[in-house]
């Protein structure tokens, strides 16, 4: 017989990663949407802090901190308000994206009518940066190089630097990227990265 | 055009290259080590693509500080709440509606106000004041009354000491084991809780603070209101709503999750939720809530998986159900359980 008043070394070592943790909100998420949408507001939460952040940073690229902040908040109000019809959200990321450029852009527009003599809009949002990654041969990439392209990607119109940013650093696909920058057609996004794509090229041939 | 005749720029928009890089799977890895293989000379283009594709970053980034986070939650968590289901019947739903507005005004209020009353630094001063302290045996709950209203339900084998009367500028409890506050608000005067590793204050209602002395794990969970977790190396934790705190004393982590209601609370109305916990920290838990010693035979594999809810069970039933899914055989005594794995006992 033993008793349990000092569990052994294993068996406190398993106690110390007590399953009472909650586990972490990565883990959750494939069923944080359904959560939501059946009303558990912890779910609501998680999304909240899961993507506030990337929304922030985004929406910051067209206006400024007050701006933004209002419309998250009414992105999520909305979310709350429609939760029964949102059932064909497949990614939660993009939609949230969608969301909130839409209600920026509309707040923008809105703000120029009533004062047009102020300029609302930020200029230069969406300004593109390659940080150094690690890798193993470094004279892959020389400095002289990577300044180049830094240069020839600030030369892009806004709406090329945001395709390329939603796609390569926001990692959105095609569709989704249709659907945040509102294109119409998938066809319309890979033109659009096309462009950029070719503009590229030209400037770094010069 | 063919891969091989591919440079950077064309490896970065190809798709099943873009695949590759961003989201790796077998069949994808396979296609392109093997291509690399018959292709060697592009290895300079393949690292250079790979490269640019994962450095690519906006030139600024903008984030969100802590209380401005805190603050649009705690919007969002109110306007949820007014905004219930709306598969509730309409009558019901309304008088939810205005319980909660009038719940969560009162609350941001509160939050508001001891946010603009945060005074930078606020030293408790020393006064002869007698100190009361309760607790409670093993087997145990225990509702008190602070002296400044704030209610307090003690689980078992938890202490709390507070001063007869709060004569200071901050609230000080001194406290351990587990409890649920449900602190009476009071800008002036922060309430602050202090346990052997954790100082939390309070900056809005309701929340529940498990710090049993010996524990690996302590944790603060909020169901209502915010609060501030301070470690005892100074690092700060803001919680608002449905949030909890956890800190890991082995490893020397502090972090933020979330917490589901009747797991952290439910112990105050009565109710055990084991969700995944292993078997000897059932017994542990079952020993503190109705002072009985367990003992069981080597053969019971405390680190097995158990899952369950009581509501108001006697040990009895519980163990019954414990029983039930585990195979294993108890024997309640006055004082002690016997517990055995059920099997053939050997004869060694």
């Amino acid at each position: 017989m033993k008793t349990l008043r000092q569990p052994s070394k294993s068996e406190s070592a398993i106690i110390s990663q007590s399953p009472y943790l909650h586990k972490s909100l990565q883990g959750e998420l494939p069923d944080l949407w359904e959560k939501f949408q059946g009303g558990n507001s912890s779910a609501l939460t998680a999304l909240y802090r899961q993507y506030v952040q990337q929304l922030y940073n985004y929406g910051r690229q067209f206006a400024e901190h007050a701006i933004v902040q209002d419309c998250i908040q009414d992105v999520f109000y909305d979310l709350i308000r429609k939760r029964e019809n949102l059932k064909s959200v497949q990614n939660v990321k993009a939609f949230l994206f969608a969301c909130l450029r839409h209600r920026v852009i509309k707040q923008l527009k809105k703000l120029e009518k009533q004062q047009s003599n102020v300029l609302v809009r930020l200029r230069g949002g969406f300004g593109v940066d390659l940080v150094e990654v690690p890798f193993e041969d470094r004279e892959v990439m020389v400095q002289e190089e990577i300044d180049k392209l830094k240069a020839a990607c600030n030369q892009l119109t806004d709406r090329q630097r945001e395709a390329v940013l939603l796609y390569y650093y926001e990692k959105l696909s095609y569709k989704e990227l249709t659907t945040v920058m509102q294109l119409g057609k998938i066809s319309s996004a890979r033109i659009l990265m096309h462009r950029a794509m070719q503009s590229l090229r030209k400037i770094l041939c010069h | 055009m063919q891969y091989k005749d591919f440079t950077h720029l064309d490896f970065i928009q190809d798709q099943y290259f873009l695949d590759w890089v961003q989201n790796p799977s077998m069949e994808n890895e396979r296609f392109w080590q093997d291509w690399l293989m018959h292709n060697p000379d592009k290895e300079k283009e393949i690292q250079l693509a790979k490269a640019l594709i994962g450095s690519i970053t906006y030139s600024k980034h903008y984030e969100l500080d802590e209380r401005a986070l805190v603050e649009m939650n705690e919007n969002i968590v109110r306007f949820n709440n007014n905004h219930p289901q709306e598969n509730t019947s309409k009558g019901r739903s309304r008088s939810m509606i205005t319980r909660y507005t009038t719940a969560a005004g009162f609350l941001l209020i509160v939050s508001l106000a001891s946010w603009l009353n945060w005074p930078a630094a606020m030293q408790p001063i020393a006064e002869p004041v007698e100190m009361v302290t309760k607790f409670t045996p093993a087997g145990a709950k225990m509702k008190l009354v602070l002296p400044d209203g704030t209610r307090v339900i003690l689980n078992s084998q938890s202490s709390i000491t507070y001063p007869e009367q709060f004569v200071n500028q901050e609230r000080v409890v001194h406290f351990y084991g587990e409890a649920f506050f449900d602190v009476q608000p009071d800008p002036e005067k922060p309430f602050i809780i202090l346990t052997e590793n954790l100082e939390t204050r309070v900056l809005g209602t309701s929340f529940n603070v498990s710090a049993y002395p010996g524990d690996k794990v302590n944790k603060v969970a909020v169901s209502h209101g915010m609060v501030k977790v301070i470690g005892q190396t100074g690092e700060q934790v803001l919680l608002s709503q449905n949030e909890m705190v956890i800190l890991n004393l082995e490893k020397e982590t502090i972090r933020r999750g979330l917490f589901n209601m009747i797991e952290e609370t439910g112990w105050k109305d009565g109710t055990l939720y084991f969700r995944d916990v292993p078997l000897g920290e059932v017994f542990l838990t079952l020993e503190k809530w109705f002072d009985v010693e367990i003992h069981c035979t080597e053969d019971v594999r405390l680190t097995d998986i158990y899952s369950g809810q009581y509501s108001n069970e006697s040990l009895d039933n519980i163990l019954k159900g414990i029983s039930y899914t585990s195979g294993l055989v108890f024997t309640i005594g006055e004082k002690n359980v016997n517990i055995t794995s059920g099997k053939e006992v050997s004869t060694k």
